[in-house]
């Protein structure tokens, strides 16, 4: 086989990529522990201190240790994108599912919904949406997965309509399989890996716009820690005292980059196998 | 006259085109026109015409994937099975050999165990001379001879006394070909099968059909015993057609 070697060297960015995620994510989840400072302790007369051994990113202008509220915010900024691409994609699949596979005027009033959420600029909906419900965290979930189910929804139809004609679909209508039989053994299994690579590399926009919508202060409220919300907070001290900003900065941008990275790997493991190739 | 197993009576069915813009076009067109003929027990019947004669649509209407506009398919058995053109997209990718294989008999079990399933698709397996380690293996880890018989043993594993072969050899190499025609014309001996055997090909047809039919533009234009039909052509159609292959 030709794609062996393509294949070992997937493999090997795979386990690089995993190792490297983990280093970033275990971390954050035992967050509150390895702080070396209370996030919440505010002391003014350490207000905006450079990086040191005691406060080794830094304090913000409240004098809180910035490295732990970056391990403390992870979890808001992390996980909760975790949790939003996990409800869009069931939800869109599902959506999907039912247009693509009922047809006729089920996929015309499902798809003409769908069409209105994408009528309107992606992030702008959520931000109104967010607006409406009010600040917090799961408003702020709710509004991105208001804003991001159309991709899932819209992907699956598109191949629940192309796996529907194939011949291995007639093959079993031939052997008596119910519509269920179908979905489940049939539809579901062939249409998960290019949904899969979709959520993967999803995971990184999503996170992006959890941080902009507590940019906004439409998400995560003071003076719960959050990556966007220090960013947004630090502003005021670019100049003065820009690792405010640079810390949480760059913690979010090395979860993005490695959830882009790993989301890549998976799509490319996926189509050495043959299988992702259903791009829609 | 014997027994007939399928008859088919005034076969019909209707697309709508569609015009340079998309809509849908007022004209229907029309892909089966008034389709008739019967199937003996045991008899092989062949259906062949260029693409586009409808002998496809035909054999959908006539395994009930499709529902015909007018007329109607009447089925005098048990069970009806079908064999595709592509073996590999006739294998659900994600399946294992033996698991598309036994799927015939998942459905409706009669309080079969899932070992005596899998025991009926291994003896089917060993039917069409597919080995049985293959069971385990996944469908593009096969050639496509091996795939065809694969979808072959599946469909008779819950043997069925009619089979419709649309285009089976079409995809396959030709020294492929031939063994899958041996194939299925010793199932048909064994297994006392009828077949409706779908083909562009009237020299592959006239190899295993007792009878063929000819269609053209959605109409059969010729049906008769399959020496007769080669030897004197009554129609037009089927003479240029049976002389492409002798200026070949």
């Amino acid at each position: 086989m030709s794609g062996g070697k393509n294949m070992n060297r997937t493999k090997k960015r795979a386990v690089v990529l995993l190792v490297m995620l983990s280093m970033v994510l275990v971390p954050t989840m035992a967050g509150r522990f390895l702080a070396p400072n209370d996030p919440y302790q505010t002391n003014l007369s350490q207000a905006l201190k450079g990086p040191s051994a005691v406060y080794p990113f830094g304090t913000d202008n409240l004098g809180r240790c910035i490295l732990s509220r970056i391990l403390e915010g992870a979890a808001a900024s992390i996980f909760s994108a975790l949790a939003v691409v996990a409800v869009v994609f069931t939800i869109g699949t599902l959506i999907g599912l039912t247009a693509g596979y009922a047809g006729g005027w089920i996929d015309q009033v499902l798809m003409k919904v769908t069409m209105v959420f994408q009528a309107f600029p992606s992030f702008i909906l959520a931000v109104a949406v967010a607006g409406m419900l009010g600040p917090g965290l799961r408003n702020a979930m709710i509004s991105l997965a208001v804003m991001y189910w159309t991709t899932y929804a819209r992907l699956a139809r598109s191949l629940v309509i192309q796996l529907k004609e194939e011949a291995y679909i007639k093959a079993a209508k031939m052997c008596g399989a119910k519509g269920r039989h179908i979905i489940f053994r049939h539809i579901l299994p062939n249409m998960i890996s290019p949904m899969m690579i979709t959520a993967a590399l999803d995971i990184s926009n999503v996170t992006l716009s959890m941080a902009g919508l507590s940019f906004l202060g439409l998400g995560v409220q003071a003076p719960l820690a959050e990556w966007g919300l220090m960013i947004s907070d630090g502003r005021p001290y670019l100049q003065t005292a820009p690792w405010c900003i640079f810390f949480p900065s760059l913690a979010l941008f090395a979860v993005v980059v490695l959830f882009n990275l790993t989301g890549d790997c998976l799509r490319d493991a996926i189509d050495a196998r043959g299988e992702g190739r259903a791009d829609a | 006259m014997a027994e007939c197993i399928l008859e088919v009576k005034d076969l019909t069915k209707r697309f709508r085109g569609r015009d340079k813009k998309g809509r849908e076009d007022t004209e229907e067109q029309a892909a089966v026109d008034g389709v008739s003929f019967s199937i003996e027990k045991g008899e092989c019947l062949g259906l062949i015409g260029e693409s586009g004669s409808g002998k496809s649509t035909t054999a959908y209407m006539a395994a009930g994937l499709l529902k015909p506009d007018r007329g109607e398919c009447l089925f005098h058995g048990r069970h009806m099975q079908m064999v595709f053109q592509d073996p590999m997209k006739a294998m659900n990718p994600r399946k294992k050999v033996i698991d598309s294989i036994s799927e015939g008999l998942l459905y409706h079990r009669n309080g079969l165990s899932r070992a005596q399933i899998r025991e009926k698709a291994l003896e089917a397996m060993d039917m069409v001379q597919i080995d049985r380690s293959f069971a385990e293996r996944y469908s593009r880890e096969l050639s496509g001879g091996e795939c065809q018989r694969a979808t072959i043993a599946r469909a008779i594993l819950i043997r069925p006394e009619l089979l419709i072969c649309d285009e089976v050899t079409s995809a396959l190499d030709v020294s492929v070909q031939a063994q899958i025609i041996r194939l299925l014309d010793s199932l048909k001996k064994r297994l006392r099968l009828s077949y409706l055997f779908i083909s562009h090909d009237i020299a592959l047809v006239s190899s295993i059909c007792d009878r063929v039919a000819v269609m053209y533009r959605g109409k059969i234009v010729e049906i008769g015993r399959t020496k007769d039909v080669i030897a004197d052509p009554q129609n037009e159609y089927t003479r240029c057609l049976i002389d492409s292959i002798l200026t070949l």
